[in-house]
């Protein structure tokens, strides 16, 4: 019989009904000592720059240096992330300390690895790009739209979108012709978020010519039904100029 | 067989120990956001639900304690209202099981955990009814989301209310690893004058992951 509560004045404790006992989880593994990152928490960025670029350094005291970087890391700090970006264990890592990094410098990095990389790193690079919404990147990014590889080419694809602004709606309006495929599925859901970016920027006109162009026969009929649903909310908002 | 790389996700790579799968992952940072996030991804929600602050988050967090002892994480909506994130344990002060949220008013206060059991002020102990048994919960919100499928509005716990309560939680936790009171823009979603805390509030995703 579920009970309706003990009989307790406000404020004072009841005895403790029979409750089930808090789980027994195995402890929790001490790190030894060349894996505790204490120390390099609380350098400062000269010191995690120098660590960085000390060949004596490990793996893990640059993957903990890069990820205190992302928190106090500036300018002066990119050179020496950005020089991790083709490392196969630390790029991520490096990717970890550019992103936040309020700092142009960061976006040029990123595209100069975009050239060089390749394969698995060259998706990291893009996924950043897009994070920090880089419109410098669009054209090179438009390229990708016809690279061999199925997840760099998908990768551009929802940077393109992510990103957003006309020269991107421009570069995925032309990649719906240029691709076919689960590339071309890419481009055409990517085509739906950079719409909503337009329309974010107060380019109605351009997100709606998006849309239609999303609606058409041959583009994937998810994609299809909500581009529908973009040019109806669009049509029938309270917001929509008069 | 477990996959390493899948099972990591977007975080950062580390070698695999088979102490993180059975539930040692808690506690590091690339993994956990702490109890804060662990049990506040429970219970936040309600606490919202009840302020009729759904479509908001708290404006202000302001820190107490730390992981050696009970924390605290003191936050105030803009109209006033209180949420207070406590650490009393797996069962609460109360013993009412775990995941414990406590409403408390100008005329008395009612309190909850995950077992059948509610507690509250003795002026109220007339409005009980006989409690739901715990079990009933997911039946409930799944013939709440197979409603909803039909009449086309929102289920009760939808990814709206979802996302305030966890961006919630992780203005929270922020505000406690700063050791420091944070003041937050729930339109622009950013906190008022501390870069650092900014920059927490998004981290590279591992390639191919990406939201």
């Amino acid at each position: 019989m579920p009970s309706i509560g003990q009989n307790v004045p406000s404020g004072r404790q009841p005895q403790a009904p029979a409750v089930k006992e808090e789980p027994k989880r195995p402890p929790a593994p001490v790190p030894p000592p060349e894996f505790q990152s204490e120390k390099i928490d609380r350098l400062g960025q000269a010191d995690l720059i120098n660590l960085l670029k000390d060949s004596g350094a490990t793996t893990f005291q640059k993957a903990k240096a890069c990820q205190r970087l992302a928190v106090v890391g500036t300018k002066e700090a990119v050179p020496a992330l950005a020089a991790l970006l083709s490392d196969p264990q630390l790029a991520h890592y490096a990717r970890y300390g550019l992103e936040p990094i309020p700092d142009s410098s960061v976006d040029d990095a990123l595209r100069e690895a975009l050239r060089k990389v390749k394969g698995r790193l060259r998706v990291g690079v893009i996924q950043s790009l897009k994070v920090r919404k880089d419109a410098g990147a669009v054209g090179a990014l438009a390229k990708l739209l016809g690279d061999t590889g199925l997840e760099v080419a998908h990768a551009a694809a929802v940077a393109l979108g992510g990103i957003s602004g006309l020269q991107a709606a421009k570069a995925l309006q032309e990649g719906l012709g240029q691709t076919t495929g689960a590339v071309r599925a890419a481009v055409a859901g990517a085509g739906l978020v950079c719409a909503e970016g337009l329309l974010a920027q107060g380019e109605r006109n351009q997100a709606l010519a998006l849309y239609n162009t999303l609606t058409r026969t041959g583009i994937p009929k998810p994609v299809r039904l909500a581009a529908m649903r973009g040019i109806i909310a669009a049509e029938t908002s309270l917001s929509r100029p008069r | 067989m477990l996959d390493w790389d899948r099972w990591l996700g977007p975080a950062p790579w580390r070698p695999y120990n088979s102490a993180y799968v059975r539930g040692a992952w808690r506690n590091w940072l690339d993994f956990h956001g702490g109890g804060i996030l662990e049990w506040g991804s429970h219970t936040v929600d309600l606490c919202q639900w009840a302020g009729n602050a759904d479509d908001t988050q708290p404006v202000e967090y302001e820190p107490e304690g730390n992981n050696s002892g009970p924390y605290f994480v003191h936050c105030r909506f803009a109209n006033g209202l209180k949420l207070e994130m406590r650490d009393e344990g797996w069962n609460g002060r109360l013993g009412l099981g775990s995941c414990t949220v406590r409403f408390e008013g100008d005329n008395g206060w009612v309190e909850t955990g995950d077992t059948d059991k509610i507690e509250v002020s003795e002026n109220l102990r007339s409005e009980l009814r006989p409690a739901t048994e715990a079990k009933l919960a997911l039946a409930y919100h799944t013939l709440d989301w197979l409603n909803c499928i039909k009449s086309r509005s929102q289920p009760r716990a939808n990814a709206d209310v979802a996302c305030n309560s966890h961006t919630t939680c992780h203005a929270a936790f922020i505000a406690f690893q700063r050791g420091r009171k944070l003041v937050w823009d729930p339109a622009k979603r950013e906190f008022a004058g501390d870069e650092e805390a900014n920059r927490m509030r998004s981290r590279a995703m591992r390639e191919p992951w990406q939201a």
